[in-house]
């Protein structure tokens, strides 16, 4: 009796206890797994536009990217002491690899790299609901975003971790000589040449995708960063027999929220204020992140943490100083005490203005032409590469290979814009008689036409190591500022590097 | 604080019932209600830094503005968010249900052999809504429309547990087995929403509103285990206790969801032992040592594995496109954190126990400590990988002492307790050292082999540039800028200068709780205090730190000019090109402190009077005075030395930083106790 009645206890003890061991194996209802995704074309679609995304993020467009750019430039001047101490530290060029926007930069394009990377090692799972001609889309696309990543990287830090696939361990990879990151550069823009549609191909729900005169011209631009200008040309000339673009007739129509990818739009970093600024201080771009930080923190009548430099403003050209008439685009890129605003129902004046209002104020890519006040909800889009930038680019290369008159049509057709119309070089400022003198009216071409666009940090550091800038405009600059310190948080973390890594001088 | 508040209400039921000679039934239930006013934490910056940061000139209401608050305006230079605003205006109330309930059954099946099954549930339903009304205060601080955002969770979490009891004494002998299997489960489902309203304030929900988001997630966790324990004595003398259990958790790694965990513990009462009879004054002697293995998975659901955050978006020709990626790195090797603890303990009783004393020593080591591994960058991944990233070493010494007495008018007792620890982490399975939470492109604190975990890491000051010195260690300084430390030698201030700057970790703790009677007074008395750890006062970086156009600390009326070169505050510049502010031991205190955490002070109405007073309804009357953190002793700058690790900084990394985390509320109190 007593036996059989253990036996039952224990019987059902062990019954009743079969614990379900399938619960320890649960699967993450809220995410995809890895293994599901990239299976069909909607799919690859998406791991591309989070490529994009990446470009939105407040450590790239939405803030940090122009910050450094243009505080490294000679663009900006401090609008006071509400400029915070690390970017104050970048515009006097003092900063060390601690520095925050440099490691948000840093950190921003890696991310780039990365989905980019994710994108190039799935697309080829990808079998239902697409089509060769989707999938090479696609595949231009990321090759296009990781070469242009890589060549901000290259471009400002010199030989980087060159990461040709997503990483599957912490551990991190050493620097790669820049030779053979720029050899990858030109691999991937070449890819993505061959595979990308033009602009005019692609639907109207698409625009905004890389183009293949986008990547054009980026093979361009950075051949022109190393000082190569022959092999730039042929990329150019592709861009401008493509009869693709054309410049705008009215300049500002490149800095509104309104004539958005233009004809003379070659390739631009998207925002939209019709979405809420939800995720605008998401480092990474996740969340709703469709607005940049650029109204409100160089606004005239918001932060004016930068203003435009005393040296920009004085290189328009005015009949002050010996030209034939004040150059527009002074106008266009600078406000001024009384300039009106608003749809021109506001006047600037000084009591909203902080800071010295004896100087001027960005009004490029500001968003109160059409209303009362910046806040953190601008939806401008960043005209990245625009074609007025590619015909200076081929003057450059006519005068460097052939010599200045090949460059005067190229250089005098930006010059010759409807609301610019500014007589054609040779001028009595800058006459175009030799290669040197047209390499000045060049240089000073660019620096008026792209004032404020995150270009002429670039154009300064080739020029500089290519020793034909005229004087250094950069007072604070020292030799170890030609590159940019890798930041610590890199060296620390990457098991890869050490102290000894790190860029000379930092 | 004003903002925030905490009220709760719970109801407790047990029952018992006795079914017959082998069968008992039982349940219990309690009900839990609590209804919290969170503080608001806007523009990433808590209450106190908006306290410190404030312009002090401008007033903090202003009815002219929408809303009545005041905060900085352009011309001010500076956005600190209006602190009294954000306590009044933005409401975040957090209110939780919670219903916990067991049902079980004990059959004693055969003399000593009993079963018991019980199953339990734990729900809780949470609701929080934040709510903050339009409002104007000033240039940087406005909203054109009223936020509204509410969430809702629910979660489930049934348990099942099986018991089989085996306990029996023969003659000298007594042994007590166990055996438990136990399931529990544990499912969590959120929803929230939020919108806009540029209409009115009236409406607190979501009606009417604009853009308008909703979102939801879902966790599910196991965790299954099987148990067995027998302890075994002799006449009391002999001690013995062994342990094994094997837990299974859904938070690991496919091949390493398992742990097994042993223990053993001895013991020898000395005191029982005939020889010892000879010692009336040894009232208690006990020798005991133990070993014990017990397994951590405290860490996030589904963190070892990879999958695709689809959060992203792009707005192509001005209609929003979805986008995916993997944004964390995951670790699907990911396993059991253990910790193996070991000790010595020596407890002596004398006089009838009327002093106590207590020796221990222990070494606890855990292996395979589970963290978050900083990555860098260059990977691309946001989402660090949770890794078994070393073992940590914990070793040190525990006294106690207490002395009673209990008899005559006044009586008392009085315990008091000492700890040393040493911390030190042994070894790093993953070869890379850690980094701790960063400050300004810096990270605070540095994990390596050898040291103590998470030490504060930075660079060593050595005063202040005068006119005329020589700065060319610091290309960027200037007379009036601190002078760091060119620890490697090397002629040059750079990151490879950076050092040990000091740790969390006291060099020891120690407690006194002093408790009295005499006649109708009682006094009860806890201090505490510890001795030898180091903070990084974070908060003084916003105060003395200078580096942009907000409030100070009246340090500053200190810093350094040319006239007034003796002082340790560095020089007033803009931009701070020296980086005077970077995280250093400038910012580095010794935390230490002495505190009377409670007191209370009571006086009991004596009965006679009571009786004659009350007639006979109020059984007793007792009135008291209490206190919290009444008074603390301690060269600590900041608010409190007893700082708590700030939400979203690792404890294990983090711990020791003061960010400007709310202090301890000194709390003053009398009250009346009556039983009737």
């Amino acid at each position: 009796m007593k036996t059989k009645y253990i036996s039952m206890f224990i019987a059902l003890f062990v019954g009743m206890v079969s614990c379900d061991e399938e619960k320890l194996e649960p699967v993450n209802p809220n995410q995809l797994g890895i293994e599901t995704f990239y299976r069909s074309g909607p799919q690859l679609e998406a791991a591309v536009n989070s490529v994009y995304a990446g470009l939105q993020a407040n450590n790239l467009y939405n803030r940090e990217y122009f910050f450094l750019q243009d505080l490294l430039s000679d663009d900006c001047d401090t609008g006071g002491p509400q400029l915070e101490a690390p970017r104050a530290q970048v515009l006097n060029h003092v900063f060390d690899a601690s520095n925050p926007l440099v490691t948000a930069n840093w950190r921003g394009w890696f991310r780039v790299v990365h989905r980019a990377n994710l994108v190039l090692e799935n697309a080829d799972k990808a079998v239902e609901e697409i089509t060769d001609g989707l999938r090479n889309r696609i595949l231009g696309e990321a090759y296009f975003l990781r070469a242009l990543a890589n060549f901000e990287l290259v471009s400002l830090w010199g030989p980087i971790p060159l990461m040709t696939s997503s990483a599957e361990s912490p551990d991190g990879l050493p620097r790669t000589s820049e030779g053979e990151v720029y050899q990858t550069i030109f691999a991937d823009l070449g890819e993505a040449i061959s595979r990308l549609p033009l602009k005019s191909e692609y639907a109207s729900e698409d625009i905004g995708r890389a183009t293949r005169g986008a990547a054009q011209a980026l093979a361009a631009k950075v051949h022109l960063f190393r000082g190569n200008f022959a092999e730039a040309r042929p990329f150019l000339e592709a861009v401008i027999n493509s009869n693709e673009y054309a410049l705008v007739d009215r300049y500002l129509d490149n800095f509104e929220a309104e004539n958005e990818n233009n004809s003379e739009s070659v390739w631009e970093v998207q925002f939209s204020e019709e979405f809420g600024n939800a995720g605008g201080w998401n480092a990474d771009g996740s969340n709703i992140a469709e607005v940049t930080f650029r109204g409100q923190e160089y606004g005239p009548t918001a932060w004016r943490n930068v203003i435009p430099s005393i040296s920009l403003v004085e290189a328009y050209e005015t009949v002050e100083n010996g030209a034939e008439k004040d150059d527009p685009r002074g106008r266009y890129t600078f406000f001024r005490i009384g300039d009106t605003y608003n749809n021109g129902q506001s006047v600037l004046t000084a009591d909203k203005v902080q800071g010295a209002t004896d100087r001027p104020s960005w009004r490029k890519y500001q968003a109160i032409y059409k209303r009362e006040n910046e806040d953190t909800n601008s939806g401008i889009n960043f005209r990245v590469i625009r074609y007025a930038d590619v015909l200076l680019m081929m003057a450059e290369v006519e005068n460097e290979t052939s010599g200045p008159a090949a460059a005067l049509p190229y250089i005098n057709q930006v010059r010759a814009r409807a609301d610019v119309d500014m007589p054609p070089y040779p001028t009595a400022q800058y006459p175009t008689d030799s290669r040197e003198e047209m390499r000045l009216a060049i240089m000073h071409e660019r620096r008026v036409e792209l004032a404020g666009e995150q270009i002429r940090n670039r154009d300064i550091r080739r020029w500089r190591r290519q020793g034909t800038l005229p004087s250094e405009p950069i007072p604070a600059f020292q030799s170890r500022n030609d590159v940019l310190p890798i930041p610590l948080v890199e060296i620390d973390n990457n098991s890869a590097l050490s102290n000894a890594d790190q860029n000379s001088g930092y | 604080m004003r903002g925030t508040g905490f009220e709760r209400v719970s109801f407790r039921s047990n029952t018992d019932f006795k079914i017959n000679d082998r069968i008992s039934i039982g349940q219990t239930l309690t009900l839990a209600y609590s209804d919290r006013d969170n503080e608001p934490f806007s523009g990433g910056r808590s209450q106190i830094e908006h306290i410190v940061k404030q312009v002090p000139y401008i007033p903090v209401r202003d009815a002219s503005r929408l809303g009545g608050f005041r905060s900085p305006d352009r011309v001010d230079g500076s956005d600190p968010e209006n602190p009294v605003l954000n306590a009044e205006l933005r409401t975040n109330r957090q209110q939780d249900f919670k219903i916990l309930g067991t049902g079980y059954i004990d059959v004693d099946i055969y003399d000593g052999l009993s079963y018991k099954f019980l199953v339990g549930l734990d729900i809780g339903l949470g609701t929080q809504d934040q709510y903050t009304p339009r409002f104007d205060a000033g240039d940087f601080n406005f909203q054109p429309f009223a936020s509204i955002q509410q969430n809702r969770s629910t979660f489930v979490s049934p348990l099942i547990s099986n018991q089989l009891s085996y306990s029996k004494t023969f003659g000298d002998h007594s042994i007590d087995a166990l055996a438990v299997l136990e399931q529990q489960t544990f499912k969590q489902t959120g929803l929230q929403g939020s919108g806009q309203n540029f209409l009115t304030n009236d409406v607190r929900v979501l009606q009417g509103v604009q853009n308008q988001t909703t979102s939801g997630n879902q966790t599910e966790y196991a965790l299954i285990s099987y148990i067995g324990r027998i302890n075994y004595d002799y006449a009391q003398k002999y001690l013995i206790s062994a342990s094994v259990r094997r837990d299974g958790g859904s938070r690991f790694g496919p091949a390493n969801k398992w742990g097994t965990f042993p223990s053993l513990s001895l013991g020898w009462r000395i005191s029982e032992e005939g020889f010892m009879q000879a010692l009336p004054a040894v009232s208690d002697l006990k020798l005991r040592a133990s070993y014990g293995e017990t397994g951590n998975d405290r860490i996030g659901d589904y963190v070892y594995q990879g999958t695709i955050n689809s959060n992203f978006f792009y707005n192509f020709a001005g209609s929003l496109q979805g986008g995916s990626t993997i944004s964390s790195l995951a670790n699907a090797d990911l396993r059991w954190e253990t910790t193996i603890m070991r000790n010595i303990g020596l407890d002596l009783g004398l006089f009838n126990d009327r002093f106590s004393l207590s020796a221990e020593w222990f070494d606890n080591t855990t292996e395979g400590m589970i963290l978050g591994v900083p990555i860098p960058p260059s990977l691309g991944y946001d989402g660090a990988p949770v890794a078994n990233v070393g073992n940590v070493s914990n070793r040190g010494l525990e006294f106690t002492a207490g002395y009673r007495k209990y008899s005559g008018a006044f009586q008392f007792s009085v315990d008091g307790n000492i700890g040393f620890v040493n911390n030190e982490l042994t070894s790093l399975g993953t070869g890379n050292t850690i980094f701790g939470p960063g400050f300004q492109g810096d990270q605070m604190t540095f994990t390596e082999e050898g040291q103590p975990i998470a030490y504060f890491y930075g660079w060593q000051t050595d005063g202040i540039f005068q006119q005329g010195e020589d700065t060319s260690m610091q290309p960027n300084a200037s007379p009036g800028d601190i002078r760091f430390v060119d620890v490697n030698g090397d002629g040059t201030i750079s990151d490879a200068d950076r050092t040990f700057l000091g740790h969390y970790l006291p060099d020891f703790t120690y407690g006194v709780n002093f408790s009295a009677n005499y006649k109708n007074f009682d006094l009860n008395v806890f201090m505490q205090g510890v001795q030898g750890n180091e903070i990084f006062n974070l908060l003084r970086f916003h105060t003395e730190g200078m580096t942009r156009l907000f409030n100070a600390g009246t340090q500053v009326l200190d810093r350094w000019t040319p006239e007034r070169p003796d002082t340790d505050i560095p020089r007033a510049v803009s931009g701070d090109p020296n980086r005077n502010a970077r995280a250093s031991s400038r910012w580095i205190e010794d935390g230490s402190y002495f505190r009377i955490k409670n007191l209370s002070l009571g006086y009991t109405i004596p009965g006679a009077a009571l009786e004659s007073f009350s007639r006979g309804t109020i059984s007793s009357l007792r009135l008291y005075l209490s206190s919290q953190n009444l008074l603390t002793l301690t060269n600590y700058s900041g608010y409190d030395p007893e700082i708590a690790v700030r939400t979203g900084v690792d404890s294990t990394l983090g711990t020791g930083i003061d960010y400007g985390q709310f202090p301890a509320a000194r709390t003053l109190m009398a009250g009346v106790q009556l039983t009737f």
